[in-house]
């Protein structure tokens, strides 16, 4: 009873936000809309965090009214699903407040702030939900309130076309979604999450048909709701709509995705096919994603860009069975990325200072062999005190891999260049910091969430050969940026290319006629 | 049809580009006059030209005319004099009437003459226009992108056109979407861009009477990068450079449509185009023709003869005698700027025995200023001229000054490996994954503005301490350029025959967070950057001993004890700074801490003041405004030059007593002490065209907003670090975004020409016009209306045209509206 009433405040404030849409859009209800969003967002934050500090102290919360055959009301929180909620209360209150001033005069901003609030009632919906009725609403629910956003100025042609492109994608994975939770359902024969995941543990005989089924059908849903390769077109277009809904969409929607892959991980641990599809699915669109992004000379598509990579790499992650890589990454791009938009109007300041450096490449190869050298020694070592070992899972090797390939190219570009030797110290000491936090963060997160995802167990044969494939791929990447700084890519017509991301979104674009003028007669 | 001669097509693209005003990017984002490349025609050729070639409008929508007329903004009287003035024939009441019938009409949207791309668009009924200028945009942005140090145009190291050629080439994006034959077309085109413009001028078989209407049309369809090229243009003409870019811009645009025309010429588009060169040379011969526009254009005058009449009246209500007081204690530069005209206002009425004195703000030292550890410099000094000096950041002491250079390029260098870190590909997964959540505590103080996103770019990779250890090394120009600077600048402050004990050079800028388009509402006559450099620059030559010896050599008499300090306005916040503390000798600290209080009670009424405009909590003013300074989702932290309608060239005695709500810009000048009339010259040639410039920058982003304002800023997306685009693509956007100039309700700033009035001789202004073709051009072309003070103080005569000037009567026929008329 106690627990009842205990998680049923967990819903609350969700339903509060929910409330605000009975304000009418006027003028005079702006102050009062503005007000009381703060305050709900307010409560809300406070409520997820004393939820996520009881949860992570005690035990898990579960709520559940109108129970038949696990598909009733039904929410919990639990160490993953707590901390993806704090985590989206915390962006839907700073996205609150950055409303409240951003959109001062605008003559719909109570509705601006009712379809915020609301989109993020969805969300955490969604984040709590212990069934597959609910999962799936809240899931067909946050896109149709998003698609509202995009269109929060109509008469924009590029918010229309954006729009349109999303609802094409978003109807097409929640048709994925549908399919993979009835298969599901029909398995089981209950909608409740834990019952599942607990049924799947216990399961002995290989995955049935509909199982392998459900979880490529999972993927491919969070594939749409996370931009995924070929579909990420209407996120890079997302920008027609004020900023605070970029960053309420790439801190908190885009989530969705992996936070779907993680939520089922039971499953995909039990079943082949589907990691294998998310693992291809993630690792390509993560390194398109981050080709594509480097190019974008505008910041919002840079960062959106940027996104469609990132979300990529938490998939990725999780395909490769390491779920605990994929919430922290899913977490870490979130803070990171609600800040980068909301700031994006500062990079004017940036530019500001850009004479103060005048940065050049020596290319010699003593400093980039010193380099190579610096690194591989820095990491072993920093490995050798997290006591990576022969023993460690392959998975994390390969993780801890495609990190080393990045401290290249935080050291070689450092040293391999006229810096004064405090800066590369600096740098150097940074890079440190960075392997610290990687391996401390990883242990952390395992520890967390241990109770809610399966222990890694030893990849298959196609796993292993793509996760090596990905690595190698990944390695030689940062290779051919920072070590051979080959300027191949830069200089031709293949830079044009990644430019316009491999024309993707402009075959999108010629697929929903965008640019169609609508005739008169019509 | 005669085809030109490359002679002919030369000078027909010059006088295209030359329509163009610069555009100056977001670093350093100065006003500008949109109309600039007009200002020879006069404004009502200008707006049907304008609105001809790309409808582009110089008057707001009729709806807003007749609300003025309601409101009685507008009187009847006001309306009769702009129709005698016009060539209508309608008597009054048949105007108004006929306004009415207009205003229940939709205006067409789209420019009448029309390109080859307008006519492909037609034929297929595709957005071509907005293609192209994506396409075009999305180039230029990476290709002048001020702020990846890594460059991420493909083909960077080119000149402008081959990079655009083969970029163009390589791209397949035009393939897709249908334009099979773009590329093909393009790569056959000559890669000179001067050759490749005349083939397609030849080929298009454009002619004389028409080729500067069709290409300037051109240019105007992607009228954001053209301006931002003809920025670079016009600085290349003050330091010596290229000054062809913008001309070989506009051969990319007729690229597109020579590509177009092949590509639609199984479509027929030939023979539409034969038939639309005829009528667009028929457009040309018929500039009268709109007659919304010309009803417009009369309600415009009509606006601008009220706001005479308004300020007529302020000038009456006023006695402007001197008010004869002490030999003055302290006096107070501050720049023309209007934003110093409340705290003028403000500072006299605490402290009557401060003198204030309008100047332009840069104080007439034009410097190119390097910052600590920079390697190049920006010029603080208005965009007209060329800087002339250098000066160095420094700090008081040397060593101080190696150590700081040094930390400050140690922390851009680990900076510069941490950015490259996160934006390489693949490295920023190694980035983010470690790091991103330490972005929590970040996102949270931001929000609370306990921080700012980005350290501010003045104080970027120093330490806090420096901002008190501030100065500047003046090394670089000599003594006697010193002892010139500072002759000049004490004569045209008009302050040379009595020098008060402390004379403030006050510099102002702006204080914001997260705000793309900051740097505008720093000074502009410093070039976009905060008069602080400057301010501190005059006030250190006027300090230096030996520069007053030689000054005193030219008849001006500093007296000894007279100490010049320099000081800041944060037009943020209304606070006043002093910037050279440390220089203060010891029997003035005791004023300057006087000074002070007078600045913090000043400030405290002008933040009042100021916040009757804005939407602020009026229980907890001065915390409110100094948050907005801080808060990175604050749109309109202050609202700048809005509203700025009038500069008055007259001794401040005129003024003093009058409330010109910060819409004034204000120049001390007195033409019984000005031999030769020489200051007069100066101001009317530098200073008004300058404010003519911000105003018309202001009316242009309001009355069309689409095509000289930015839009909306929530929407806005900095590209290339040098300008913003509205939303995900699209042109550049210039001007000014709709928030600074509207509250959400209502308009801030109304669209009124501006007026000048001056207190001198009509003669002497006369001779002084003469001698300026250009600023004769403002003023006869209805750009700026010039207006006479006599020796009463009142304003007496006003400029018509060609020298001549009329009585502004005394008759206040002003009819109340209702009598004769009712809407």
């Amino acid at each position: 009873m106690i627990e009842t009433i205990l998680t049923s405040a967990l819903i609350g404030p969700s339903i509060l936000f929910l409330t605000l849409r009975l304000f009418s859009n006027n003028h005079k209800n702006t102050q009062a809309v503005k007000k009381t969003s703060q305050l709900f967002a307010a409560i809300n934050s406070l409520i997820a965090i004393s939820g996520l500090i009881y949860v992570l102290n005690f035990h898990s919360l579960t709520f559940d009214i109108g129970n038949v055959n696990g598909l009733g009301f039904s929410f919990s929180l639990n160490p993953l699903t707590a901390l993806i909620y704090a985590m989206v209360s915390i962006i839907a209150f700073v996205v609150l407040r950055y409303s409240y001033n951003y959109l001062d005069g605008d003559k719909n901003q109570v509705k601006f702030i009712q379809l915020i609030s609301i989109t993020i009632a969805f969300v955490q919906f969604f984040i709590l939900s212990n069934n597959l009725l609910i999962t799936f609403l809240a899931w067909v629910a946050t896109s149709f309130s998003l698609q509202k956003l995009l269109i929060f100025y109509p008469d924009r042609k590029k918010a229309q076309i954006a729009a349109k492109k999303k609802f094409i994608v978003a109807r097409l994975g929640d048709a994925f979604l549908f399919v993979a939770l009835a298969l599901v359902y029909y398995t089981f024969q209950t909608g409740d999450l834990s019952t599942i995941f607990v049924k799947i543990e216990t399961l002995t005989t290989p995955a049935s048909a509909a199982l392998e089924w459900a979880a490529v059908l999972l993927v491919l849903a969070a594939a749409m709701k996370s931009a995924q390769l070929p579909t990420h077109g209407w996120l890079v277009e997302v920008m027609e709509a004020p900023t605070p809904v970029s960053a309420l969409l790439h801190a908190g929607l885009l989530n969705a995705g992996p936070f779907l892959i993680i939520r089922f991980s039971h499953l995909f641990d039990f079943t082949h096919y589907g990691s294998i599809l998310l693992l291809i699915i993630g690792a390509g669109t993560a390194l398109f994603g981050a080709l594509v992004f480097t190019r974008q000379p505008n910041i919002k598509g840079h960062l959106a860009y940027s996104s469609v990579a990132h979300m990529g790499f938490s998939l990725m992650v999780s395909g490769m069975g390491v779920y605990t890589a994929g919430l922290l990454h899913l977490m870490a791009h979130s803070f990171y990325k609600a800040h980068a938009f909301l700031s994006s109007g500062s990079i004017v300041d940036k530019v500001r200072t850009k004479n103060a450096l005048q940065f050049q490449r020596q290319g010699s190869f003593l400093k980039i062999a010193g380099g190579v050298l610096l690194s591989v020694a820095l990491f072993l070592g920093m490995a050798y005190f997290w006591k990576i070992n022969a023993q460690t899972p392959i998975q994390i090797l390969i993780i801890s891999g495609i990190i080393f390939s990045a401290i290249m190219s935080l050291i070689i570009p450092a040293i391999d260049s006229n810096n004064n030797g405090w800066s590369i110290l600096k740098t150097l000491g940074f890079a440190a910091l960075v392997i610290q936090a990687f391996f401390f963060l990883e242990e952390g997160f395992r520890h967390l969430i241990a109770s809610e995802i399966p222990p890694i167990t030893a990849p298959n044969a196609a796993t292993l050969y793509i996760s090596t494939s990905i690595l190698a791929i990944y390695f030689s990447t940062i290779v051919i940026h920072n070590i051979l700084s080959l300027k191949f890519i830069q200089s031709s017509a293949f830079g044009v290319h990644i430019k316009n991301g491999f024309y993707l979104n402009i075959w999108f674009d010629k697929l929903t006629n965008a640019i169609q003028i609508k005739s008169a007669k019509q | 049809m005669i085809v030109m001669e490359k002679v002919q097509m030369e000078k027909a693209i010059q006088q295209a580009c030359l329509r163009i005003a610069p555009y100056w990017t977001l670093k350093n984002f100065v006003a500008v006059n949109p109309y600039l490349g007009f200002t020879s025609e006069s404004f009502k050729e200008t707006a049907q030209k304008m609105a001809q070639r790309s409808n582009v409008q110089l008057c707001m929508d009729v709806n807003f005319y007749l609300d003025q007329f309601e409101d009685k903004n507008i009187l009847l009287s006001d309306i009769e004099k702009a129709i005698h003035k016009s060539d209508t024939e309608l008597t009054t009441n048949e105007f108004l009437h006929f306004t009415k019938e207009l205003a229940l009409k939709k205006t067409s949207e789209q420019g009448k003459i029309k390109t080859i791309i307008d006519l492909a668009q037609d034929i297929s009924e595709k957005d071509w226009n907005q293609f192209m200028i994506d396409r075009i945009s999305s180039w230029a942005s990476s290709y002048f992108n001020e702020f990846n140090a890594s460059n991420n145009e493909p083909f960077d190291g080119e000149q402008l056109f081959q990079s655009w050629k083969k970029e163009a080439e390589a791209d397949r994006s035009t393939q897709i979407m249908g334009l099979s034959q773009f590329r093909i077309k393009l790569e056959a085109l000559p890669n000179d861009p001067q050759q490749c413009a005349t083939y397609i001028l030849h080929h298009l078989q454009i002619s004389e009477d028409i080729a500067e209407t069709y290409l300037h049309s051109l240019l105007l369809k992607t009228l954001g990068w053209s301006s931002f090229i003809r920025g670079i243009d016009w600085n290349n003409n003050l330091y010596q450079g290229n000054q062809n870019n913008l001309s070989t811009f506009l051969t990319i645009v007729l690229c597109w449509e020579y590509c177009l025309m092949q590509e639609f010429q199984p479509r027929g588009i030939e023979y539409k185009w034969e038939r639309n060169l005829k009528a667009i040379a028929n457009q040309v011969q018929n500039l009268d023709s709109d007659e919304m526009l010309n009803t417009k254009l009369i309600w415009q005058d009509a606006y601008d003869t009220a706001h005479e009449r308004q300020l007529k009246n302020t000038f009456n209500r006023t006695s402007g005698a001197k008010i004869k007081k002490l030999k003055p204690q302290v006096q107070q530069v501050f720049c023309i700027d209007v934003r110093s005209e409340v705290i003028r206002r403000h500072i006299e009425a605490v402290n009557p025995q401060i003198d204030t004195i309008g100047f332009a703000g840069f104080f007439g030292v034009p410097i190119n200023y390097i910052p600590l550890a920079h390697e190049e410099g920006k010029n603080q000094c208005p965009v007209l001229i060329p800087s002339a000096v250098t000066v160095k950041e420094s700090l008081k002491d040397n060593q101080l000054t190696e150590k700081a250079v040094a930390k400050r390029k140690i922390r851009h260098q680990f900076r510069n490996s941490i950015t490259l870190f996160k934006k390489n590909p693949v490295s920023s997964f190694g980035y983010v994954s470690p790091l991103g959540l330490s972005f929590l505590p970040k996102l949270l103080s931001d929000t609370f503005g306990w921080t700012r996103p980005i350290v501010d770019p003045n104080l970027d990779g120093l330490d806090k301490w420096i901002k008190d250890q501030r100065d500047v090394d003046l090394s670089a120009i000599d003594l006697k350029s010193q002892i010139d600077m500072g002759t000049s600048i004490l004569t045209a402050m008009g302050i040379k025959s009595e020098i008060a004990p402390l004379v403030v050079i006050t510099g102002h800028g702006s204080s914001s967070t997260n705000n793309p388009h900051a740097t505008g509402y720093d000074c502009g006559a410093c070039g976009g950057h905060s008069g602080e450099i400057n301010s501190l620059t005059a006030a250190k030559i006027l300090n230096n001993p030996q520069v007053r010896l030689g000054i005193e050599k030219n008849d001006i008499k500093i007296p000894a004890n007279t100490f010049f300090v320099a000081a800041l306005h944060d037009t943020t916040t209304d606070q006043i700074h002093i910037l050279n503390q440390g220089d203060v000798p010891p029997q003035h600290l005791e004023n300057i801490s006087e000074l002070k209080n007078t600045f913090e009670q000043a400030g405290t009424g002008c933040r009042r003041e100021r916040a009757l405009r804005m939407n602020v909590s009026q229980n907890d003013i001065d915390q409110d405004i100094f948050k907005r300074a801080k808060d990175w989702s604050q749109v309109r932290h202050e609202w700048g030059l809005a509203g700025c309608d009038s500069f008055i060239i007259a001794p401040r005695h005129r003024t003093a007593e009058a409330n010109l709500k910060g819409q004034s810009f204000l120049h001390s000048y007195d033409w019984k002490s000005d031999t030769n009339f020489q200051i007069l010259e100066t101001i009317i040639t530098a200073p008004m065209v300058v404010t003519s410039w911000i105003n018309l920058q202001y009316y242009a982003s309001t009355v069309d907003n689409q095509h000289f304002g930015s839009g909306n800023k929530t929407l806005h997306n900095v590209t290339g670090g040098l300008g913003v685009l509205e939303g995900s693509s699209g042109d550049l956007r210039i001007g000014l975004p709709f928030q600074s100039i509207h509250d959400g309700t209502k308009l801030q700033h109304l669209p009124k020409r501006l007026k000048v009035i001056i207190e001198a001789p009509i003669e002497a202004i006369n001779q002084i016009l003469d001698r300026h073709e250009s600023v004769r051009d403002l003023v006869d072309n209805e750009w700026i209306v010039l207006m006479q003070l006599n020796e009463e103080g009142q304003l007496a005569k006003r400029y018509t045209r060609n020298l001549n000037w009329e009585n502004i009567s005394d008759k206040q026929h002003q009819t109340e509206n209702k009598e004769l008329f009712t809407l």
